[in-house]
């Protein structure tokens, strides 16, 4: 495969074109899997990911590729992921979603359990004034759900 | 999070979490959140109609392992009540992979009515802890005996239990696969006990620690059954009423023991039985391979 | 951004997603493929990244615009279509070789479609699939070749595959890449399992292998000799190798290998093996080496069910039959010797050689040819033990054995001119003869009487080989066997320090005490040696201050230990002066105690009675101390050296004829040389002794089994009598085969002496009483 020590442009929805060594962002199945497939491919559209957002998975990508090469104490690569992920909650979803499209396996548990985290230990009205959610349920909906909770909720 | 984002639904909308993510990626979140606890999956259940929909389609049916335990201060939740009951199995019933299940931090919703469901739909389930689960009885223990795959059992402090939930189990023909039983302190087991537990064939380690209805008699009883004995490596017979006699019952029972463990007087209150050291001893020479352990 | 990048409006419908996705994609795939172009050439970044993102917008909006169960089964309907119309009538249509050919092709075609299947649709295996609980996008891909290409043509492929072996088989030549590529489609399309391997090829190979090797085995079997046939069935199966190598796996080649095997070798076993003139006995007897070992490389494999059981059977019976003749006819000169009183007795050497030599030869094609393999060694101890323990009329093997052993160890023995190293070999090959003996014990009695005198006269070849054989005999029966054999040789080695000690003793005495005698002793433990009688004959004087100077010495060195000396076993050397015939020089005389004390008794007298003889030496008055005395009288009187004349006196009493002998020193006594050895004219190991043998052994054996007993019932407590019997001849084994009536007779010997008792109720109970 011509893969190794090539460059490769990633063109994001807003058109921002990044140049990057194809080693580091093989760590994405979808981009190594274009690569496999096809042949002299100068430049990749990623329709789905924003300039901003793609600038931060293309930083994910560049330190967790470099680890491969220069390892880090576990410490230090967990502070550089929460260092990392200490962005407002749209770009954290963006970073999910983007991830997911790429198929970045460690990106997406990264993420994910950070949001998992914003969860735990909450009541329900924390959590949906937290994320924004809408109560859709009717209240013979609610009643059957604190019905069937009844073990677990408080008297 | 900072004011702003409340402000303008239209970007809310488009930025929030419910709105954002596919419904995988959010079964991903929430499976990370739950942690395996079952209690967390009920309160993420009580957000939008789309958390319900994400946790009972995908998340339920897929949980292998769960500790059914409440996050919150318990104090004023252990009151036991049918209606918890009723819906804690309502739960468990939809969880049809589950592996490994512990409920001694919900004993308050556990009772017969609850172990039937489980012995029904949770077929692949391995190990059950009922431990403290007081309100259960001899017929919901006698079902989940029934499970095809039940391995490890721990019916710790459960005073309503007697020999009969064993009974009626090793009559159909006992479950091969159970290899790990725990009944401390479980008062009211008694004498025709091990006359059932023998039919266990896999049965390999044994906690009667505490079961203070269990003598000598327990084990003479199936000296003359011509059946096979399980192969046992670990007994626990801490502050049972054992004697020399049902020492020297258990090594010939049991030639395969690697660990014995017997409650010593001299630094417990508990009634220890009348064993001796002389009796211990001639274990000892018996099995000259198992470690006997006193404390 | 490109121009041939969708913009899609939302909610994507299906059906605009999914002919996007056809047109695009599987539509310049499928051209691709007929066309045999390289599909990555057809598709640019964009291309492909247009599908990906179409397949990712379908799965990934919000319900109920959900599509990826849609989007699944399009794939699957897409994949079946072209591979029922496009594929399955191309393959179908062709014949033989053509028909394999596209077969692969088409196969290899397939798996690009799956690779790229598996990437673009990817996002369906890693949520979809794994939720909906759907075999994954390869799996799909395998089950729609199996069930709608595969299933249709795999008999007529599978029957173009055998014929095609066939003919390989016969020497024609083969396309062997196509074939091999075919059978890898059988265990590709079996994704991880090589159950559709197993059922669809190997098993109709491994019919075809079995009922080939029947019809080619039965012919050879009745047309060649056994190692033509061998010949030819290790070349089949060298070929069955190289076949299942090229074209199958592992598996296979070991499951056919155990099939051939079973055809070609143990189908024809017996009848092989009984050829008369080629069969195993032939090639044994004729020392074909390179056919046996043929035979155990093909025969010890594992297919061959029966192994090398009939084989090592026969091995057992024809050497018991040719060790038997031996032994028989050994036997038959023995007892015709007997009838012509002892004329003509054959020698245990003949036996004892031409037994080894049978031993040795099969030996010999047992580790060369037959892999030293426990089965045979086994058949051949068994064969030995049958025919050494037969009885041989008067004698035993075990005696035989023994006798052998002092003839090789003997100085003077019939094998003097071998060399230590051919003694050594020798001994070797008595050893393994000796493991098989029953008896023994009672080779040990014979030997340690031969070892005795071997020592004591001096006459044996070398100490090292000595102990180098007690050595050898320690290894097979133990230390407690050859206990008694190393102390008599260590006593010997003690002795000589003990000598050593007693001359220093003396030297610090510094008394001239011995006068010019030259005095040794020789101290044997009792116990070691057999038994010997002491007497007590009256000694020269100064032969008695000897004797209590060293009794003196050997005191100051020990306190436990006491001498009894035993006068019949020692000798001495006499300095002779003043015979006229010797011409006035002296010579010596090598006599026995017996013989010296008696010979100088005429120092100081020339004539002397029988009586007083008798009386002078303290011997007793009782028939056998008389006839002991007067044997000693008449080697001294004996025509070759004789140097007492024995006359009748005059003294006129007649009460005794005996005492009425007279002896008189020989003065006219002519010595040959300046060394004369007096023989004791005693016979060599005569019937008396070997009968003495015989009883000490029984008597060695009464105590054995008693021990044995006593033993066992200190442990057991209570034993029931048969197995007290069983455990009391496996424990004596060793040693020798108890007879179960002696056994009896032991036990009801203890419980007369109250060892055991009978159990009250069950008289077959014995119990121990301490």
């Amino acid at each position: 495969m011509n893969t190794e020590s090539k460059t490769v442009k990633l063109v994001s929805s807003d058109n921002e074109v990044f140049e990057v060594d194809t080693s580091i962002v093989s760590l994405s199945e979808t981009i190594k899997n274009v690569l496999e497939d096809t042949e002299d491919t100068e430049s990749i559209p990623l329709p789905n990911v924003e300039g901003r957002i793609l600038a931060k998975v293309i930083e994910y990508c560049r330190y967790h590729s470099l680890l491969k090469t220069i390892p880090q104490s576990e410490e230090d690569i967990e502070r550089w992921d929460r260092e990392f992920l200490n962005v407002d909650q749209p770009t954290l979803f963006h970073l999910i979603l983007a991830a997911n499209y790429l198929d970045i396996k460690s990106l997406l548990d990264l993420t994910c359990k950070r949001v998992a985290d914003m969860i735990k230990g909450k009541k329900p009205e924390e959590i949906r004034k937290e994320f924004n959610i809408v109560n859709d349920f009717t209240p013979e909906e609610e009643e059957e759900v604190r019905r069937e909770n009844a073990w677990c909720e408080d008297p | 999070m900072n004011g702003s984002t409340t402000t303008t639904t239209t970007t809310d909308d488009l930025n929030s979490l419910v709105q954002l993510l596919p419904e995988e990626l959010i079964a991903k979140v929430i499976e990370h959140a739950a942690n395996s606890n079952l209690a967390t999956l009920c309160t993420l259940r009580n957000c939008n109609r789309q958390f319900r929909n994400v946790i009972d389609s995908v998340l339920l049916s897929k949980l292998k392992e769960v500790d059914a335990r409440c996050f919150r201060d318990r104090s004023k939740s252990c009151a036991y009540s049918a209606e918890k009951v009723h819906s804690l199995a309502s739960f468990i019933r939809k969880c049809v992979q589950l592996t490994k299940l512990e409920l001694t931090r919900v004993f308050y919703a556990v009772d017969d009515s609850l172990l039937f469901p489980i012995a029904t739909c949770c077929n692949y389930l391995k190990v059950l802890d009922l431990s403290y689960c007081y309100h259960v009885t001899d017929e919901g223990v006698g079902a989940v005996l029934t499970l095809p795959n039940l391995q490890v059992l721990t019916i710790r402090s459960c005073p309503n239990i007697t020999s009969k939930a064993f009974q009626r189990c090793s009559k159909q023909g006992a479950s091969q696969s159970l290899s790990t039983l725990n009944i401390e302190w479980c008062p009211n087991v008694s004498y025709p006990i091990m006359s059932y537990l023998i039919k266990f064939r896999r049965l390999e380690y044994l906690s009667l620690r505490g079961c203070e209805s269990v003598s000598d008699d327990c084990f003479r009883a199936i000296l003359a059954d011509p059946e096979q004995k399980p192969l046992l490596k670990y007994l626990d017979i801490r502050f049972c009423m054992i004697g020399d006699a049902g020492l020297l019952l258990i090594a010939r029972l049991f030639p395969s023991l690697d660990k014995l463990f017997l409650g010593s007087k001299t630094h417990n209150l508990w009634p220890c039985g009348n064993w001796t050291l002389n009796g211990a001893t001639q274990v000892a020479n018996i099995l000259p391979h198992c470690s006997i352990i006193y404390s | 951004m490109s121009n041939s990048f969708p913009r899609f409006t939302y909610p994507l419908s299906f059906e605009e997603g999914w002919s996007f996705i056809w047109n695009k994609g599987f539509l310049p795939l499928q051209q691709c493929l007929e066309s045999g172009m390289d599909s990555r050439k057809k598709y640019g970044a964009e291309q492909w990244m247009a599908i990906y993102n179409t397949v990712y917008t379908l799965c990934t909006q919000k319900p109920p615009y959900i599509y990826a169960d849609q989007l699944y089964l399009s794939i699957k309907e897409t994949e079946t279509q072209y591979l029922r119309e496009r594929v399955l009538p191309n393959v179908k249509s062709l014949h033989d070789e053509f028909k394999l050919k596209e077969l692969i092709h088409r196969w290899e075609n397939h798996k690009v479609m799956m690779r790229w299947i598996r990437k673009i649709f990817g996002y369906l295996d890693r949520f979809y699939v794994k939720r909906a609980q759907k075999p994954t996008l390869d799996e799909l891909s395998y089950t729609c070749f199996r069930d709608n290409v595969f299933q249709a043509v795999k008999s007529e492929v599978r029957s173009i595959i055998l014929s095609l072996l066939e003919k390989e088989r016969r020497g024609e030549t083969v396309d062997q890449l196509l074939i091999q590529s075919v059978v890898r489609i059988f265990i590709e399309l079996g994704n991880g399992s090589l159950k559709l391997y197993t059922e669809e090829l190997e098993t109709p190979y491994l019919k075809a292998v079995a009922e080939y090797c029947k019809a080619v085995s039965s012919r050879w079997a009745e047309e060649d000799s056994f190692p033509e046939y061998m010949l030819r069935v290790e070349e089949a199966l060298e070929d069955e190798v190289r076949r299942c190598k090229t074209y199958f796996i592992e598996q296979t080649e070991e499951r056919s290998l155990l099939i051939c095997e079973a055809e070609l070798l143990d189908a024809h076993q017996h009848k092989l093996l009984v050829k008369e003139q080629s069969g195993f006995i032939p090639l044994l007897l004729q020392g074909r080496k390179s056919d046996l070992a043929r035979w155990y490389r093909l025969f010890s494999r594992p297919g061959v069910s029966k192994g090398i059981e009939p084989a090592a059977e026969m091995l057992k019976t024809q050497i018991l039959q040719q060790g038997s003749d031996v032994v028989k006819g050994f036997r038959a000169r023995l007892e015709q010797a007997e009838r012509n009183g002892g004329e003509g007795t054959p020698h245990a050497q003949e036996l004892i050689e031409t037994l080894m030599d049978i031993h040795e030869q099969y030996l010999e094609v047992i580790v060369s040819c037959l892999g030293s393999h426990a089965r045979f060694y086994r058949a051949m101890k068994e064969a030995f033990e049958s025919f050494l323990n037969q009885p041989l009329g008067t004698v035993t093997c075990a005696e035989l054995l023994a006798t052998y052993c002092d003839s090789l160890l003997k100085a003077s023995g019939e094998m003097r001119h071998l060399s230590e190293d051919a003694i050594e070999e020798k001994l070797e090959r008595v050893v393994r003869i000796f493991s098989y003996l029953s008896e023994k014990d009672l080779f040990g009695e014979f030997y340690r009487k031969q070892l005795s005198k071997r020592l004591l006269f001096q006459r044996s070849v070398s100490e090292d080989l000595e102990r180098s054989f007690i050595t050898k005999l320690k290894m097979t029966c133990g230390s407690q066997y050859t206990s008694k054999l190393e102390g008599m040789v260590t006593d010997m080695h003690l002795s000589r320090e003990v000598q050593e000690g007693f001359q220093v003793w003396l030297q610090s005495k510094a008394v001239q005490v011995l006068g010019n005698l030259d005095f040794n002793v020789t101290v044997l433990t009792t116990g070691h040696w057999p038994t010997y009688k002491s007497d007590d004959i009256r000694l020269p004087e100064e032969l008695g201050r000897c004797l209590s100077l060293f009794q003196e010495y050997y005191d100051s060195r020990t306190s436990q230990r006491k001498l009894r000396w035993v006068h019949s076993l020692g000798v001495g050397t006499l300095h002779c002066y003043g015979f006229p015939m010797a011409k006035g020089r002296s010579f010596e005389l090598q006599v026995s105690t017996h013989q010296m004390c008696i010979l100088l008794l005429f120092n100081d007298a020339e004539r002397r009675s029988f009586r007083n003889i008798r009386e002078s030496l303290n011997i007793g008055n009782a028939e056998q101390d008389i006839e002991g005395l007067r044997k000693y009288l008449n080697s001294l009187c004996s025509s070759k050296y004789p140097i007492l004349l024995k006359g009748t006196t005059s003294s006129g009493q007649e009460e005794d004829g005996r005492d009425n002998e007279s002896y008189e020193i020989n003065l006219n006594f002519a010595p040959v040389s300046r060394r004369i050895k007096i023989p004791l004219l005693m016979a060599r190991v005569n019937q008396e002794e070997k009968e003495a043998t015989r009883t000490a052994v029984d008597e060695d054996r009464r105590h054995a089994i008693e021990a044995a007993i006593v033993r066992i019932m200190k442990s057991r407590k209570s034993i029931d009598h048969q197995r007290l019997i069983v455990e009391v001849s496996q424990q004596l084994m060793q040693l020798f085969n108890p007879d179960p009536k002696v056994i009896k007779a032991r036990i009801e010997d203890l419980i007369s002496r109250e060892y055991i008792e009978r159990d009250e109720q069950n008289t077959s109970l014995y119990k121990y009483v301490a």
